[in-house]
């Protein structure tokens, strides 16, 4: 199926598309959804957690990101805000789509949803940190008027993501691994 | 509790990495496609007289799927730190991998970088914040605090469809 998806990608790219086609892609789309959703948890579970959903992430992003450059590069009217509405939307469905539908599934199956606290709210943190320093400064700062960032501004907005990221990761993988491994219901 | 998932035997790693390269062909296929259709959803969206920014939020959502089943299938397993590792992972690596490389990227690019929000969405941010955060401290959530998020995130997608 990955296969077949790359195939389609390479005839279907930059033309426009007749109803027919569209409705083949739509299938062919849909099933790379649930391959990739294999393909994940086979690593996940050789890897463990939380490397699994590491890779599922990191992959997802790295792909966008270079979607979101090679778009931005092309130009057009709607490129300049094209990163911020890709990133607010991501962190839109992932904070409130899927962790509500997730807390609703589990906590209706199983009575409660748990998870460790410590692990989930330094990811928060996390987070809304980044948020705040990449998507809600800009509007603020005067030193470039709209809601743009100076040269030295974007410079250090995007060197904090890293370090945060790294950050993050380091502590997730490797010297607070526990804190995000789900938790097992004891006498449950 | 121990499920028949935890018992099953680890595959092998060729065929973990096997699935790795096929994962990287498959996500780059869904994050393709997802764009290759994009112009059949934004005629669909102004035949429907809703506003464009309802296309990037159709497109995210399509380029998110792979993760939201991911999390799902986990939540129906009881593993909802999975779930949350998988969100705010994914929330994460989004922010944090696209700032440092549009940031890179603007040295060449000459049209403007425009990254501050505007004022309803700025509200939403903060609001999923502290929500959020209440949710995390007790290391255990009800219905209730799904279904808060969940209007949270209706309320996102509105304001998409009607700004």
């Amino acid at each position: 199926m990955p296969v077949l998806a790359i195939v389609l990608l390479a005839f279907t790219w930059g033309r426009d598309l007749p109803g027919a086609v569209v409705a083949l892609v739509t299938v062919v789309l849909a099933g790379a959804v649930l391959a990739a959703v294999h393909h994940a948890e086979v690593v996940a579970h050789r890897v463990g957690e939380p490397f699994g959903s590491l890779v599922l992430a990191v992959a997802v992003t790295v792909i966008e990101v270079a979607l979101i450059v090679a778009l931005m590069a092309d130009g057009g009217d709607k490129s300049s805000t094209l990163a911020r509405d890709t990133v607010f939307a991501a962190v839109m469905i992932t904070c409130n789509g899927i962790v509500g539908l997730c807390l609703l599934v589990a906590s209706l199956r199983h009575g409660t949803a748990v998870f460790n606290p410590e692990g989930t709210g330094a990811a928060l943190a996390t987070v809304a940190t980044l948020a705040t320093l990449s998507l809600v400064l800009p509007t603020f700062t005067t030193s470039k008027p709209g809601p743009e960032f100076s040269g030295v501004q974007l410079t250090f907005a995007a060197l904090s993501s890293l370090i945060l990221y790294g950050l993050f990761v380091a502590t997730q993988t490797v010297r607070h691994r526990d804190y995000f491994l789900p938790i097992t219901r004891h006498g449950g | 509790m121990i499920t028949a998932d935890d018992h099953a035997d680890a595959p092998t790693a060729r065929t973990t990495w096997i699935s790795l390269s096929l994962l990287g062909l498959a996500l780059i296929g869904v994050v393709g496609l997802a764009k290759g259709v994009s112009p059949t959803i934004e005629s669909g969206v102004e035949a429907a007289g809703l506003h464009h920014a309802v296309v990037g939020v159709i497109i995210a959502l399509l380029v998110l799927l792979p993760e939201t089943i991911a999390a799902l299938r986990s939540a129906r397993r009881d593993r909802v730190q999975t779930s949350l590792n998988l969100a705010l992972g994914s929330a994460m690596a989004s922010i944090g991998l696209t700032i440092p490389a549009v940031a890179l990227a603007s040295i060449w690019l000459s049209g403007p970088l425009v990254l501050g929000l505007g004022s309803t969405h700025m509200v939403l941010l903060a609001l999923t914040v502290v929500v959020s955060s209440l949710t995390v401290v007790p290391g255990r959530a009800t219905p209730l605090q799904g279904g808060v998020h969940l209007v949270l995130f209706a309320a996102y997608l509105e304001l998409a469809v009607n700004p």
